[in-house]
């Protein structure tokens, strides 16, 4: 899920008042302007003076009561949760029913569900640079206001406190006075921090303190990380019940979903079983047919191949037909003495035999071709009256084979 | 959200997810114990719809193949009884070495000398050949024409030499012949025997 900030707007008040009744006006005209929905839930983040903060360990405190962190009476308070049977320190937030069943009021003539009310401080936990220091503090200025927030290493809220117009001007002595107050085992190991103060306290406070100033963040993006951080208030109103819906309705729509998938497979492995069935009756039926086609197809297969073998072999030349076409071009007493047929080129060579006279005797066979005189071979060069001649034949049975015999045959 | 599930899991524990758990879980019980049996139908469903398939387009061509196949047949025979059979080239080869030598040596051709040109190609039919190299005079080569044309096994010369030879003792002329023999080897047809198909899987 992705939260986005669809609109914002920062309203100066007219004066430092303790009556929200101005605040409750500008509200009202948000609600109408931007059309916020009757009964949306709504956080409130609320400065030092409103929400208060202190850290609290219930097995290290079991002797005291949550109220001896506050002025006020218990029942006179709203607290953060307290988390039963945790070893570990954590951060209460406390605010008085004055303060919160005004905002509630205000909430509800708006028509707002009021969920939460969460400190200021929260905005910035977990925001500080990279540090050895086991404490940070943090002077934080908005307008002519300043508050001074403390976090341990871990990033729980030691103490919220807002600083009063008499302590601005020794401002160094205040944040001193404030560590040692703190109930914690405090030691000087801690880094200050400033955000929007006026320069000229900062520069009061950089005699006595180490000062770095931290990066402006706009109220936007704190806003939003804290909102989805799961950082907690005071909670005024549940909002996990609907989550709990949500899981159940989701965890419902998927066991629906799931058995309509299964009713759907169901019935298909049903058509799938009487196809099968259905294919192998068929199946059975025509094996034998199968199986005598196929070897049909098998054996015209071996034959057309064997067709084919026997035809490459009977277009090859037939020698001793050659032999027999030359043997009478030759004239007494001419004898032969070599020949050769290799493919097509044939050489014949002999004694007692004129080259120019063979020749013209092997020219008036057809089938004999571009016949020319050539040296005789070594064996016979000592003889007299050698002949040597060299030429091809036509294939005369290839070319009729061609001609007769159809493509598809071949 | 965070906020909201940290909550719901402080005050209820576990507690919401047993319905989310126990519907995921029956999910992938049934899926675990029904997907194979699924797969297989789907599986074999397929394989048999294809084994379907072939055996039609086999049915669609047979009436085409079954023409040709009486049309080859005539001529097969003939082929096959003059041919070199055997379920491999190689043996066919060594077959009609050992053939050749026996007819040449009948004929009374001498010094002869047998090769076989590179390795035989192992197919259904396939064309042999062998070098010979042998002397003899020269009555001899229509003799051994004639006997090729009425052999049992078909040969056929397709490259020939022939060298009249010198000769020293004063007898009739001799000559040497180089001839390169083709011959073709077969396949038998095998026997048809019908397999029968299993009642089911």
């Amino acid at each position: 899920m992705h939260w986005v900030c669809l609109r914002s707007v920062e309203i100066p008040l007219s004066e430092i008042t303790q009556d929200f009744s101005e605040i409750q006006i500008q509200l009202q005209q948000l609600t109408a302007s931007w059309r916020i929905p009757n009964g949306a839930p709504v956080s409130w983040v609320l400065p030092s003076d409103i929400v208060g903060a202190f850290n609290f360990c219930k097995q290290n405190d079991i002797a005291t009561d949550i109220s001896s962190f506050s002025p006020f009476n218990l029942n006179d308070l709203r607290v953060s949760e307290l988390i039963k049977n945790s070893a570990m320190y954590q951060t209460i937030y406390w605010t008085h029913k004055d303060w919160s069943n005004e905002i509630a009021r205000i909430s509800e003539q708006l028509n707002w569900t009021c969920v939460e009310f969460f400190s200021r401080a929260q905005l910035f936990i977990k925001i500080f640079p990279k540090q050895e220091s086991e404490y940070s503090l943090l002077l934080e200025g908005h307008g002519l206001d300043v508050s001074l927030h403390i976090y341990a290493f871990s990033g729980s809220i030691l103490r919220t406190t807002k600083v009063s117009a008499n302590h601005a001007p020794d401002l160094a002595a205040f944040v001193k006075k404030e560590v040692k107050s703190l109930p914690l085992k405090m030691t000087n190991d801690f880094q200050l921090f400033v955000l929007n103060v006026d320069p000229e306290l900062v520069q009061s406070l950089q005699r006595d303190f180490k000062v770095e100033q931290l990066p402006l963040n706009s109220s936007i993006a704190l806003m939003s990380r804290l909102l989805l951080s799961s950082e907690e208030g005071i909670e005024l109103s549940p909002t996990y019940g609907s989550l709990l819906s949500r899981v159940n309705a989701f965890s419902l729509a998927i066991a629906i979903a799931a058995s309509a998938m299964f009713s759907i497979a169901v019935w298909y492995d049903g058509v799938l079983q009487s196809d099968i069935d259905l294919n192998r009756r068929q199946l059975r039926k025509e094996t034998a047919r199968f199986q005598t086609a196929k070897y049909v197809r098998a054996e015209t297969i071996k034959m057309a191949d064997a067709v084919r073998a026997k035809q490459s072999i009977v277009v090859e030349p037939s020698s001793f037909k050659l032999l027999a076409e030359v043997l009478p071009a030759l004239t007494v007493p001419a004898s032969l003495s070599y020949f050769d047929q290799n493919g097509r080129t044939l050489k014949i060579a002999g004694i007692q035999g004129e080259s120019e006279a063979v020749k013209s005797s092997m020219e008036k066979n057809p089938i004999f071709l571009d016949v020319h005189i050539t040296v005789a071979p070594e064996e016979l060069k000592a003889d007299k009256q050698v002949f040597s001649l060299e030429f091809l034949w036509r294939d005369v049975d290839r070319e009729i084979h061609e001609a007769t015999v159809p493509k598809a045959m071949k | 959200m965070k906020r909201d599930l940290v909550r719901a899991f402080r005050h209820h524990g576990i507690r919401p997810l047993v319905i989310p758990v126990l519907v995921v879980a029956s999910i992938l019980l049934v899926v675990a114990q029904n997907i194979d049996g699924y797969l297989t139908h789907q599986e074999e469903a397929t394989d048999l719809a294809l084994r379907l398939e072939v055996m039609e387009s086999t049915f669609q061509f047979s009436k085409i193949i079954e023409e040709k196949n009486e049309l080859l047949k005539p001529e097969y025979s003939q082929i096959q009884a003059r041919a070199f059979l055997s379920g491999n080239a190689e043996i066919s080869v060594d077959s009609m070495q050992n053939h050749l030598t026996g007819l040449l040596q009948s004929l009374y051709f001498e010094n002869i000398q047998l090769a076989k040109l590179g390795p035989a190609q192992n197919r259904n039919a396939a064309v042999l050949a062998v070098d010979a190299k042998f002397t003899g005079v020269p009555q001899q080569l229509p003799r051994l024409e004639a006997a090729l044309a009425v052999n049992q096994k078909a040969m056929r010369v397709n490259r020939l030499q022939i060298k009249a030879l010198k000769d020293a003792s004063g007898g009739g002329p001799r000559i040497e012949i180089n001839a390169r023999f083709l011959g073709l080897h077969l396949v038998p047809v095998e026997p048809k025997i019908v397999k029968p198909v299993p009642a089911s899987r």
